[in-house]
């Protein structure tokens, strides 16, 4: 048996999936991990590391992390890469003005080989301000056409509504699910 | 009070004015027992973060051991290996030790700054023992022929934490491109010796940027978003709740009156902030700078805070994260609080 096989088989027994969350600083990452865990979200810091949670759903285990996207802090990311099975990339959608920086992060990390077999799901944030951009214009502007060597999608959302968040996150345990368990 | 006695011995009494003051009782009582809560709530996820702490301290100390102790068991094995594989076996002693120093300097964000120590020193010790070792049984010879000698120099140098840190500091700093203000909705720049004002018309819920001004004032009525006020030099800002960050940035010799969600300062010195912030801010690459409570008002300030929904009771403007500042038993020499006597309480209106 290849080291492959009892990956999957040891992977499918827990139904463990490893979710790593990055952005640049502000997009909202925190947020939408301890909003979806119902958590209060009005006394988050910035976060000058990492943030794991484990949680239950749909009968998956769920390991997030969730990573600062401080300047600084981009180039730990790295450190975070192993046995990812989903990349949450979170956008700040009223953030017009680095638009261009959150573009050039994706896409280079997109090239790490690591990351390679990893499902993107990109969150197109802050969706209730009426300062903040349709996904639609958030996927033009980071070229997500472009991405051929992914399984993406982009989903408009809000951390402090809620809004979508579920729809997101069900749909990249749909899209690791079909490729790491089998069904038997 | 008197009658207070009356309200709990009469509970089946049904005098509207007793009702009432059994309802505020309840009232008070449901309040105290939700405040519990989210008291033992903080406490469990400051648990859970302590832990957290723990966890990965645990696991840098156990990981470490376990390199340092194949690396010493490597050094021991040096006495079978034959002359011709000597060269070799010490080049890959190094990258080892290599690659050790990698993961302390990778690690040293997420770690106290004495077990950082402890692992730099450690490292030390092993390379000197290396070098020894290998001036033993390679001693130099007059007449090598240069080109045999993999170079190997690189794993003898000592890299320190500082410079680990400085190298981070200098990255954010390269990369940091100020980059179109047209893309913003809502901007002030390149403004020297003026008085701005906007108001909630032109600001609220969007994101508004401050940039490259000099001796100026700007004054902001209203909630933006979020705030970006970059490369600004004897300036005073002030501007209403934001439910979201301020971002501050290469400013010198400021004084920012502001009241956000997250405060993230970066590269700024000799600036005193009146704050109101939700949570804990952040200074990096920053010197100089001060806190005191946020003092500003202005007409409808107290509406914009309630549409906002930042929480006008909680202020931990006196609670700051020195990123450059490791050590969590010492205060960090770049941030101070401004001594009340000092402050000033009144602004223009
Ligand atoms: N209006 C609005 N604000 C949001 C939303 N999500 C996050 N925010 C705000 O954006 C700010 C940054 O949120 P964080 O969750 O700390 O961002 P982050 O991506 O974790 O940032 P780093 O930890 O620095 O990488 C906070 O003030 C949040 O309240 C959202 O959906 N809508
Ligand atoms: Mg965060």
């Amino acid at each position: 048996m290849g080291l492959l096989t009892i990956l999957k088989k040891m992977k499918q027994k827990e139904k463990e999936v490893r979710l790593l969350m990055l952005g640049l600083d502000n997009a909202g990452k925190t947020t939408i991990l301890k909003k979806f865990n119902g958590e209060d979200i009005d006394t988050i810091s910035p976060t000058l590391g990492f943030n794991i949670k484990t949680l239950e759903h749909r009968g998956f285990k769920l390991n997030v992390w969730d990573v600062g996207g401080q300047k600084s802090l981009r180039s730990y990311w790295r450190n975070y890469f192993e046995s990812t099975d989903g990349l949450i990339w979170v956008v700040d959608s009223a953030d017009k003005r680095r638009l261009q920086d959150c573009k050039q992060e994706l896409h280079s990390l997109l090239l790490e080989e690591r990351l390679a077999g990893a499902t993107l799901l990109v969150f197109a944030n802050k969706q209730d301000l009426p300062g903040s951009l349709p996904s639609e214009e958030i996927r033009q502007a980071l070229e997500l056409d472009e991405i051929k060597s992914h399984h993406w999608m982009i989903c408009g959302c809000s951390a402090v509504t809620g809004d979508n968040l579920l729809l997101g996150i069900d749909w990249i345990i749909d899209d690791i699910a079909s490729r790491i368990f089998t069904m038997d | 009070m008197a009658d207070t006695n009356q309200v709990y011995g009469s509970g089946d009494q049904k005098i509207p004015a007793l009702a009432e003051k059994m309802e505020k009782i309840t009232d008070r009582l449901l309040r105290r027992e939700e405040q519990r809560q989210a008291e033992l709530e903080k406490k469990r996820i400051e648990r859970e973060n302590a832990s957290l702490k723990q966890e990965s301290a645990d696991y840098f100390s156990s990981a470490f051991q376990e390199a340092r102790q194949k690396i010493e068991q490597k050094m021991i094995g040096v006495e079978q290996v034959t002359r011709s594989k000597m060269i070799d076996y010490f080049d890959e002693i190094s990258a080892d030790i290599q690659q050790l120093q990698k993961f302390v300097s990778d690690s040293a964000m997420f770690l106290p700054s004495y077990d950082i120590k402890v692992a730099q020193e450690a490292i030390t010790k092993l390379q000197q023992a290396v070098t020894e070792k290998r001036d033993e049984k390679m001693p130099k010879k007059k007449f090598t022929f240069k080109s045999r000698r993999k170079d190997t120099g690189q794993s003898e140098g000592t890299v320190d934490v500082d410079a680990a840190k400085k190298n981070v500091s200098i990255c954010a700093h390269m990369a940091q491109v100020i980059s179109d203000t047209g893309k913003m909705e809502c901007s002030v720049s390149d403004k020297k010796a003026e008085k701005v004002s906007l108001d909630e018309t032109e600001v609220n819920g969007k994101d508004v940027g401050l940039f490259r001004l000099v001796d100026s004032v700007v004054k902001v009525r209203g909630s933006p978003s979020a705030l970006h006020i970059n490369s600004l030099t004897n300036c005073k800002v002030f501007c209403g709740p934001v439910p979201g960050s301020i971002f501050v940035d290469e400013c010198v010799n400021c004084i920012l009156v502001v009241s956000c969600q997250q405060l993230r300062v970066h590269h700024t010195t000799d600036t005193q902030f009146y704050l109101h912030v939700t949570s804990r801010a952040i200074i990096e690459d920053t010197t100089r700078v001060e806190f005191a409570p946020y003092t500003w008002s202005y007409v409808g300030i107290d509406q914009h805070f309630s549409a906002t929904g930042l929480e006008r009771k909680r202020n931990t403007w006196d609670d700051v994260d020195d990123f450059n500042w490791l050590a969590s038993d010492k205060h960090s020499p770049n941030w101070s609080l401004i001594p009340e006597k000092k402050r000033v309480t009144s602004w223009d209106p």
